[in-house]
């Protein structure tokens, strides 16, 4: 890796504003960046940072609205900002490649995905139809799609979300560009997936000698993969170095903040998980839970009888008073079915759920309702969990209205207790969801699940859509709330770094199997199953800090 | 929102404050209106039904503006005393319109299987006839009169609003927060009506605003073919077919009356679709 002394890329005092309603709002702030030619640079930031706004500045492709306000964007000594569309367009491809960020959007529906690795040669080299026919083949091959015959036939809907992923890195590669800007390449994707593509892309840059830009929320994986790391907060460049610099001795106290925060980075757990020797997974007196043999299978589409999917084979596991249960698993692993069985949203078509020592199973009618105030659902996306047109206090009391605890005033103190305990000022009482930040909002969606003291709160993905330092703050938050409440968790994630911090006992779960379960330690730390093993070390950040 | 320059927001503020000259027109007419259908008597102190046969067939002028009909009664005044009748016929149809329509529309939504077959191939068919038959039909089988009218025009509302209304109450049933209410034990109908129908009803009400200027559109066709309130009493659609016969010596007996249903309905449209949202979103 030779460091020339004119960057491959340079990007100076760059500022991207977009029209809005309200005036102008400047979405980058004067960024300065250089890439130099083979060089992999991440762009490390949370949403709103201004990252992929930069990612579209530097091709010239920003979205309607936006313009660049000021600065100068250097490629290969040629000034990007002062060429024509047409010229622009030309260095698209062939001089710079895009890996865009939604791998099931970003490729035609109705072309065959051959043909749209091959449109990118034919518009950029000298090359005649059936040439790029059999050359799409190559690059698919080179992108790691295996049968890349078979695959250059099909369709996107056809492909899964990796192999799609690994098209349109093909696509980005077609025309053998020096630079490659990748939008969140895996962030749609599974952990081992997203380790496979990054793995890959890795390699393809070194043997083609092309620099990567590589845009990403995930610090772990910045980490891992680039030489250099741009820590972005606000739309303007906080912190830049070496990747070791920022990742062991970060300067700002943005980029402390997210080192700190970063799940795949901590290997700190919030919860002490119990020694095997305290407790055998044999002893059933103190099971709040207890799910045996839960099978559930989805009806064959378009058939009124045959088994069709089944989402849930044959899992078992029990949870006990005041402990965090996890499943852990891809997607598709039937975790979500699964908490939803236990929820009682799902009806399982084989298999009991035993409940404080009772069979819920087909719990109906007075017997479900009364079974509603002990267990309680926080679901994945507190974005779309919360009634818009109700005020935080209404969503809060909810729960105690539809059961007819306490009078208006019990009930508004028992909200101003909910509320000070996820720690929300009570001043947002008035206040509706579109008012709040994401973590506030997952904070009020979690004081909601509590107002009614369940036992056992089923946690289905509650911090996948919330950024690393929000994420942090919610799984502590759990934390306190068990130990003040002494309430269960059946925690759902595909994170096994999340998992990490906060489950005493974790299962991993794949196609509806449950391969393994145990204590999350021993679980992490000697894995029985080849897949755990292979989840582990998908995990991003462990080969940074490993070094 | 840290990114905002406060200079900009001021400049930008400034330039929305200027309306669309179109819509304060709209409103501008719309008011006048309304004020006319509520206390005509501050625009002209005629009696509508004062005939003044020296004066009749009299073109506009400053003591007629509208001109004098085939009995010199002041054409003006009875446009003006007319508003009433045509305005709150029309708003009584698209109330009945809707409120039946939501009602339907909730109960083949929630309900779902055979109620919702039934419900929905029922409004397939009322939609499957032109509006104006179903009209004519209804109004023939109750009869004349202002209020039949009314229920006449607002039966064939029934079935757009039930369509938009079930859309609305699937989309919004499968919502995380209607599953969340369920989750902490809010009974069924409870959800339906905390949850379900506030967030399902912006869209209707949307329509609901569009389908005014239609709906009087509809109530002034059934007083032109004759069967709305029955004459002396002034009803636009009415006026405009009386001074079908006189058109020849008289233009102004048909046109005026005409032109004020035109520039109400414009009007109407123009202020409900800014209510809808200039682009074609809805406010939140």
């Amino acid at each position: 890796m030779t460091l020339l002394d004119q960057p491959l890329l340079e990007v100076q005092g760059l500022s991207v504003c977009y029209r809005t309603p309200r005036g102008a709002r400047r979405a980058v702030r004067g960024v300065d960046l250089h890439v130099a030619a083979g060089e992999t640079v991440a762009v490390v930031g949370e949403s709103g940072s201004g990252k992929s706004t930069l990612a579209h500045a530097l091709i010239g492709l920003l979205p309607n609205g936006g313009y660049r306000e000021t600065g100068s964007i250097r490629f290969d000594g040629a000034d990007l900002t002062a060429l024509s569309d047409r010229e622009l367009r030309a260095l698209r491809g062939a001089g710079i490649g895009f890996v865009p960020q939604d791998p099931s959007a970003s490729l035609n529906p109705v072309r065959r995905v051959g043909h749209q690795v091959a449109e990118v040669l034919r518009i950029h080299g000298r090359i005649d139809r059936r040439t790029a026919a059999a050359r799409a083949v190559e690059l698919l091959d080179q992108a790691g799609v295996s049968d890349p015959s078979l695959r250059a036939g099909q369709y996107p809907h056809e492909l899964s979300g990796g192999l799609r992923q690994r098209v349109l890195i093909a696509i980005a590669l077609a025309a053998a560009p020096r630079l490659i800007i990748a939008d969140e390449p895996t962030s749609a994707l599974d952990v081992t997936v997203q380790r496979r593509i990054l793995d890959h892309l890795e390699k393809l840059t070194h043997e083609t000698g092309a620099a990567l830009l590589l845009i990403t929320h995930d610090l772990g994986v910045a980490a891992d993969r680039a030489q250099r790391v741009v820590v972005m907060s606000g739309g303007a460049v906080v912190e830049s170095g070496t990747s070791r610099q920022v990742l062991l001795e970060p300067v700002h106290s943005y980029s402390r903040h997210l080192v700190a925060s970063a799940p795949s980075l901590t290997t700190r757990p919030l919860v002490t998980c119990p020694s095997a020797a305290e407790r055998s997974d044999g002893e059933s007196g103190d099971d709040l839970l207890v799910a045996d043999n839960l099978v559930h299978e989805y009806p064959a589409p378009g058939r009124r009888s045959g088994v069709g999917l089944r989402a849930v084979d044959a899992v078992s596991f029990r949870i006990s008073r005041g402990e965090t249960f996890a499943l852990v698993g891809e997607s598709g692993s039937g975790k979500t079915s699964i908490a939803r069985i236990v929820g009682r949203l799902l009806d399982p078509t084989r298999g009991r759920v035993l409940f404080d020592g009772k069979d819920i199973t087909a719990a109906r009618g007075g017997e479900l309702r009364a079974l509603r105030r002990r267990i309680q659902f926080v679901q994945q996306n507190p974005y779309t969990s919360l009634d818009p047109r109700q005020s935080v206090e209404q969503i809060v009391t909810e729960p105690l209205r539809a059961f007819r605890l306490g009078d208006r005033q019990d009930r508004a103190a028992r909200v101003r207790t909910l509320l000070d305990q996820v720690a929300l000022p009570a001043a947002l009482l008035r206040r509706r969801p579109s008012e709040l930040s994401g973590g506030q909002r997952q904070r009020v969606a979690i004081a909601r699940a509590l107002v009614l003291s369940p036992d056992l709160v089923v946690c289905d993905e509650p911090v996948s859509a919330l950024d690393a330092s929000v994420q942090a703050q919610i799984l502590e938050l759990l934390v306190t709330l068990q130990d003040e409440l002494g309430v269960s968790y059946l925690f759902i994630s595909h994170d096994l770094a999340v998992v990490r911090q906060i489950a005493h006992r974790t299962g991993v779960l794949r196609a509806g199997r449950l391969l393994e379960a145990g204590a999350t330690q021993e679980i992490l730390t000697s894995p029985a199953n080849a897949y755990t093993k292979e989840l582990i070390d998908a995990i991003p950040g462990s080969r940074a800090l490993s070094d | 929102m840290s990114a905002v320059d406060t200079a900009d927001i001021a400049s930008a503020a400034r330039t929305r404050k200027r309306y669309a000259p179109g819509l304060v027109l709209s409103a501008a007419v719309l008011v006048l209106i309304l004020t006319a259908a509520i206390a005509p008597g501050l625009f002209t102190r005629q009696d509508p039904l004062a005939a003044d046969p020296i004066h009749r067939l009299e073109p506009p002028s400053r003591a007629h503006l509208f001109g004098t009909d085939e009995l010199g009664r002041d054409l003006y005044c009875r446009v003006l005393h007319g508003a009433a009748l045509s305005l709150s016929t029309a708003g009584i149809a698209l109330a009945i319109g809707l409120l039946c329509g939501t009602l339907l529309g909730l109960i083949a939504g929630t309900a779902r299987g055979r109620v919702d077959d039934l419900l929905m191939r029922a409004t397939d068919v009322l939609l499957a006839i032109p509006s104006l038959l179903v009209s004519l039909a209804v109004v023939t089988a109750l009869g004349f009169g202002a209020t039949k009218t009314a229920v006449a025009v607002g039966v064939t509302g029934i079935a757009s609003f039930a369509r938009i209304t079930r859309a609305e109450v699937l989309r919004v049933s499968v919502a995380p927060y209607v599953e969340a209410a369920h989750v902490v034990g809010v009974r069924r109908p409870t959800v339906l009506m905390r949850h379900v129908l506030p967030n399902a009803w912006a869209p209707v009400l949307g329509f609901a605003a569009v389908s005014f200027g239609a709906s009087l559109l509809a109530v002034s066709t059934l007083g032109f073919l004759g069967y709305g309130t029955p004459p002396p009493t002034p009803e636009w659609g009415s006026l405009v077919a009386s001074g079908r016969s006189y058109f020849a010596e008289a233009w102004w007996l048909s046109t005026l009356p005409g032109l004020t249903i035109v520039a109400t309905v414009l009007a109407a449209n123009r202020i409900a679709r800014a209510l809808h949202g200039e682009d074609g979103r809805l406010p939140r």
